[in-house]
């Protein structure tokens, strides 16, 4: 027996979880559009975080449109954008919790199903149904990427002793098919550029070997589809629908590499797009030289949240993809934000303070992480000023896709054509299901804008997704999960 | 002989007068038990109640520990000798028992990385880059296995990498280019792809697939003219394909649920991905040609030869690395101020030195009996220091026994001790709950609704706390005065508590930070009394449910899959072997290996 084995192949995968930063320019041109689909909106992205909020510093002041309304201390950097906004206050998903599954733990619970709007199996990686933003992908997700799936976790965050499937995807296409995200904004970065100029062949020089890639892919992927196609005859139902799964994969993959470099025809911009330098791996073991879980050197969150909502716009603005998910966080993510600076919030202020000291030296032991955090009480500062970071990149989100260009010459900016979904599927400290944080940002015409819509009577969930699929992507749907009925109240 | 009772449903009011936590009312309190590190244990007694010991989930709260009046069927060792032979009470024809099903599975990412290394003598480790595998109980388990589009474009990347870099590196190339073709439908290529492609897809091709391959080559060959890049291309279709990426093992007929004896080479990658996490070796499928691998004594010495080649500990990292919690420590969050000795070299150690004692057991043939017992540890300077023991050489482990008597057998192991408490301090809750359910397969029910929350207000194990404050103990004592809480908290927390002279990064002391001295002592539902964590050791090395337990994890990671209602039997019979022949880990995955599960397969509607 050897001692030295364990300790030297550890440092292995050590060394490779650092990503290589190699500084990279492509000048790429967005791809034609695709085939407009039938939907009143273009583009759909759903942005999550965990916990909840701190309920204190949360609801608006007022209700209805306009100056009738005002935003919170939470939602001060909204300012900007509110006119895009409609805040929903008294949405609730108690069906989950009377659904008689054990709700303990909670956080797998009050994730994806809180956009399926079904009750998932205990155990399995079982969800009951596809997610909101799968159903409208399948509305009008024709374009390179059918949908995108990211996030900022970079924690093995703890998954309430459920796969973990169910604490760190909000998108699954099927009920047993949870889409794993990407972390690693290198990684969305290269698969976006892949598309538009496959082996970053703009040069012209370059194009015979990109095409004879291409080609050599497509030869592989059609031997593999053939493969997989003769064998399937061989299985029974289950490892047949196991194997379907591969197979769309496959067929997913062959579509888009079809796609791949095609001519951009009748667009006009340009636009440069720069390689993140910083890469962001999954599953990174806490750092060398700190126990406590402080971040791998290179990396930075904020930078990392701000990288991503770059390739939010980049993946809008080149047509790639019309569906984003994106998780700010692990639904029971233990997070330790201590890049932040603390908020003071005080009662009934609609502003908050920064105080020149780090997150961290104000909290004790376990409650640092930012799920220990969320269980500190609804008016506690730590929790508050994550949850003001969260709105912060929302609202650095909504100032990127309100300057970035309808590449149609339309001269409309893509967040008008784009409906974006940010909440949490708890209400805060206590974990509840009733008053979730939910905010509608989109560029009006359907959904109410500059409106607070303070429900007297609790809204279902369901029924505001429902909602969103029929009125704005024309999904022909009468049900979704334990849904009731639409909410007309949320349109113009 | 008593029977293996098989749950159908644990969910539901407990005998302990706990509510039925499916019971509506407001939505409960978070952190029941302590910050979500119990509750983990919870779905498998809600989806399949697994008892696999009479001691059925119900009686979880009675807390039997070392109640041997109703032990589960013979598998403490001696005097019984199970079911042996008795192969006859299983649905299937030709006295196999039910040998269950799994479905084909997708290697995870330690399997890929291990496969390609082996089948390509490659060191990249391309799963490194693939999104993070989602793993549930242990993460072989095949069908929670899927597949997705970013997921599988990450395959058919590393195919691509891999075959560039055999291409470019002579001793990676000699492995698959036996030959050198040159011409469209050359021969050689032919040859290539049968003999590697056996490799690849862990058994010989059919034609119509040696045909399919030659079809990749040939186009490429069109394209490129150059023959050694053609085989490039068909062999990284094939690492590219279903039959490679997932291990497929075939019905003669896939909807008939009369059992069937696993092809060689299906056996053959069975044993391999248990030992090893990876494909065969050359021997394994020279035995599986020979079909010699389906001969029980072949497949006995099989056993014994994998084991001798510990490849890089896979076996042990993956199986006590997962069973036992200690790849957790990885993520493990400590709280500096207080326990400021905790450092990165330390966390490695008390890994390792898992790792090597659950190594011991399975090399030296030591019996399961001594688990809680065993006096030996491995320790480097680091973990020595941690552990006041006498200096050790640095960064060498050694093997050490130590007779202060403070701290022995698994209950002393500091991975265990840490990874189940808390950052700033113990957690006898989870401790005690922890042992229950991982090596008892006895997880008490969930907690009930509205219980307060103790976690805030108890204190840390060290710094400055205000003298006067409440221990642990005091704290839980009062939390077990109401009923609803006893029920259950009698049943795990006095076996926490009887572990509080080890800290919450497992250093051992004789009284809490605030100055109160630490009292060992404890008595358990049964009113078995003990002194402490040695005399607690010694009430667990007697608990019958340890080795069940033991037998139904192993099986489970054997498998591949969860344990089903119809495994009563299989698991019957191979846990009464097994303690008829002696219970060490090497019998035990013997006695997996030689069970009809393990063996034959059968298909479903």
């Amino acid at each position: 027996m050897n001692s030295k084995t364990w300790l030297s192949r550890r440092n292995v995968l050590r060394g490779l979880g650092v990503g290589l930063a190699l500084p990279w320019l492509e000048s790429v041109s967005p791809p034609p559009a695709y085939a407009q689909a039938a939907s009143p909106i273009k583009r759909y992205l759903l942005m999550y975080f965990p916990c909840g909020v701190a309920r204190a510093y949360w609801p608006p002041k007022g209700a209805g449109a306009g100056s009738a309304w005002s935003l919170s201390a939470l939602l001060e950097p909204l300012a900007p954008y509110k006119k895009y906004l409609q805040v929903l206050s008294n949405v609730g998903q108690e069906e989950l919790y009377n659904a008689g599954v054990n709700p303990n733990p909670s956080h797998s619970l009050y994730c994806a199903p809180s956009f399926s709007c079904t009750v998932p199996d205990v155990k399995l990686p079982i969800l009951g149904g596809p997610t909101v933003d799968q159903i409208i992908a399948q509305k009008i997700g024709a374009a390179p990427f059918k949908s995108l799936q990211i996030g900022c976790s970079t924690m093995n965050s703890s998954s309430d002793g459920r796969h973990s499937s169910m604490t760190r995807s909000i998108s699954w296409s099927a009920t047993d098919v949870p889409l794993y995200k990407e972390v690693n904004p290198q990684k969305v970065f290269d698969s976006l550029v892949a598309q538009l100029a496959p082996g970053g062949a703009t040069d012209p020089a370059n194009q015979a070997l990109a095409q004879l890639r291409k080609d050599r892919d497509l030869s592989v992927l059609d031997y593999v589809a053939q493969e997989a196609t003769s064998l399937s005859t061989k299985l029974n139902a289950s490892d047949s629908r196991r194997l379907e799964q591969f197979l769309t994969s496959v067929r997913d993959i062959e579509e888009r590499t079809k796609l791949q470099g095609t001519s951009i025809p009748g667009s006009g911009s340009t636009k440069t797009y720069t390689r993140p330098t910083m890469s962001a791996t999954y599953n990174e073991r806490r750092s060398s030289d700190a126990i406590n879980p402080t971040d791998p050197v290179g990396y930075n969150r904020n930078e990392h949240a701000e990288l991503m909502n770059d390739l939010i716009t980049m993946a809008f603005e080149t047509n790639l993809t019309r569906v984003i998910s994106h998780m700010l966080d692990d639904a029971r993510s233990d997070y330790h934000y201590r890049f932040l600076k603390q908020r003071s919030f005080t009662a009934n202020s609609v502003t908050s303070t920064e105080i020149d000291a780090p997150l961290d030296t104000l909290l004790q032991g376990s409650l640092l992480g930012y799920h220990g955090l969320s269980h500190d009480g609804d008016n506690n500062n730590g929790f508050a000023t994550v949850n003001y970071w969260f709105v912060q990149k929302f609202a650095s989100l909504l100032d990127r896709l309100s300057k970035a260009v309808e590449p149609d010459g339309s001269g409309k900016s893509v967040l008008d054509n784009t409906f974006i979904l940010f909440m949490s599927g708890m209400q805060g400290s206590s974990h509840q299901l009733t008053k979730l944080p939910v905010i509608f940002a989109s560029g009006g015409g359907i959904f109410k804008a500059d409106y607070h819509n303070n429900f007297p009577a609790q809204v279902r969930l369901a029924d505001m997704h429902l909602t969103i699929l029929q009125a704005g992507f024309g999904v022909q749907m009468a049900k979704l999960g334990y849904s009731g009925a639409t909410v007309p109240d949320l349109l113009v | 002989m008593t029977t293996i009772q098989i749950v159908a449903n644990g969910t539901g009011t407990t005998d302990g007068g706990v509510p039925d936590v499916r019971a509506k009312g407001p939505p409960r309190s978070p952190q029941l038990w302590e910050l979500g590190l119990v509750a983990r244990y919870l779905p498998d007694v809600a989806r399949y109640g697994i008892a696999v010991g009479a001691l059925a989930f119900a009686s979880a709260c009675t807390g039997k520990i070392g109640d041997t009046a109703t032990p589960p069927h013979g598998a403490t060792g001696g005097g019984n000798t199970g079911t042996g032979g008795g192969n006859t009470t299983g649905t299937g024809g030709g006295g196999v028992v039910d040998p269950g099903r799994v479905g084909i599975h997708r290697l995870n990412n330690t399997e890929y990385n291990n496969t390609v290394r082996d089948l390509l003598g490659t060191a990249l480790q391309p799963a490194a880059t693939f999104l993070a595998e989602e793993g549930f109980s242990f993460d072989n388990t095949a069908n929670a296995l899927g597949m997705t589009p970013p997921q599988y474009e990450g395959y058919l990347k590393a195919a691509n990498n891999l075959m560039v870099e055999s291409l470019g590196n002579p001793a990676q190339r000699a492995r698959f280019m036996s030959c050198t073709p040159a011409a469209a439908a050359d021969p050689c290529a032919r040859q290539i792809i049968g003999t590697f492609g056996m490799k690849i897809y862990r058994r010989p091709l059919e034609a119509a697939e040696v045909d399919r391959a030659m079809k990749v080559y040939d186009a490429d060959f069109a394209r490129a003219k150059n023959g050694s890049e053609a085989i490039g291309q068909a062999l990284r279709a094939m690492l590219s394909a279903a039959n490679f990426l997932y291990r497929i093992e075939y019905d003669p007929d896939p909807t008939s649920r009369t059992p069937h004896p696993l092809s060689s080479y299906e056996l053959a990658s069975r044993l391999s991905y248990l030992h090893w996490s990876s494909m065969p070796d050359a021997a394994l499928f020279d035995s599986a040609k020979s079909g010699l691998l389906l001969e029980p004594a072949t497949l006995e010495a099989t056993v014994d030869r994998l084991l001798a080649d510990i490849k890089e500990g896979a076996f042990v990292e993956s199986f006590a690395g997962q069973w036992l919690d200690i790849r957790n420590l990885y993520t493990h969050s400590i709280t500096p101020q207080i326990f400021p000795t905790y450092t990165t070299a330390l966390s490695d150690a008390m890994m390792t030195e898992s790792y090597m004692w659950f190594q011991e057991f399975l090399s030296k043939d030591r019996p399961l009996t001594d688990w809680f017992t065993a006096d030996f540890n491995y320790v480097n300077d680091v973990l020595a220091q941690h552990y006041g023991f006498p200096a050790a050489k640095a960064g060498q482990f050694t093997r050490v026994e130590v007779t202060t008597d403070q701290r022995r057998g698994f209950l002393g192991l500091s991975s265990f001790l840490t990874l189940t408490s808390v950052p700033s301090r113990t957690s006898p809750t989870t401790r005690g709950a922890w042992l229950l359910s991982e090596l008892l397969c006895s997880p008490p029910p969930p907690p009930p609704p509205n219980v307060p929350d103790l976690n805030a207000s108890a204190e840390p194990d060290a710094g400055s706390q205000p003298s006067g404050t409440e221990n642990v103990r005091v704290r839980l004592e009062k939390h077990r005065a109401a009923p609803a809480c006893a029920a259950c908290h009698n049943s795990f927390d006095p076996i926490g508590l009887g572990l509080e002279r080890f800290d919450g990064i497992g250093r051992y002391r004789e009284a809490y930070g605030n100055g109160d001295p630490i009292v060992p002592t404890g008595e358990l539902p049964d009113k078995t009394t003990f002194a402490g964590a040695l005399d607690l050791g010694a009430l667990l090395a007697k608990d019958p449910r340890f080795s069940v337990c033991a037998a139904s994890k192993m099986f489970t990671y054997a498998m591949g899959r969860e344990i089903e209602n119809y495994d009563a039997v299989v698991m019957q019979n191979l846990t009464g072997k097994w303690a008829a022949r002696g219970l060490t880990l090497k019998n035990l995955i013997k006695e997996v290996v030689l069970s009809d599960a393990f063996r034959f397969r059968r298909g479903e509607p």
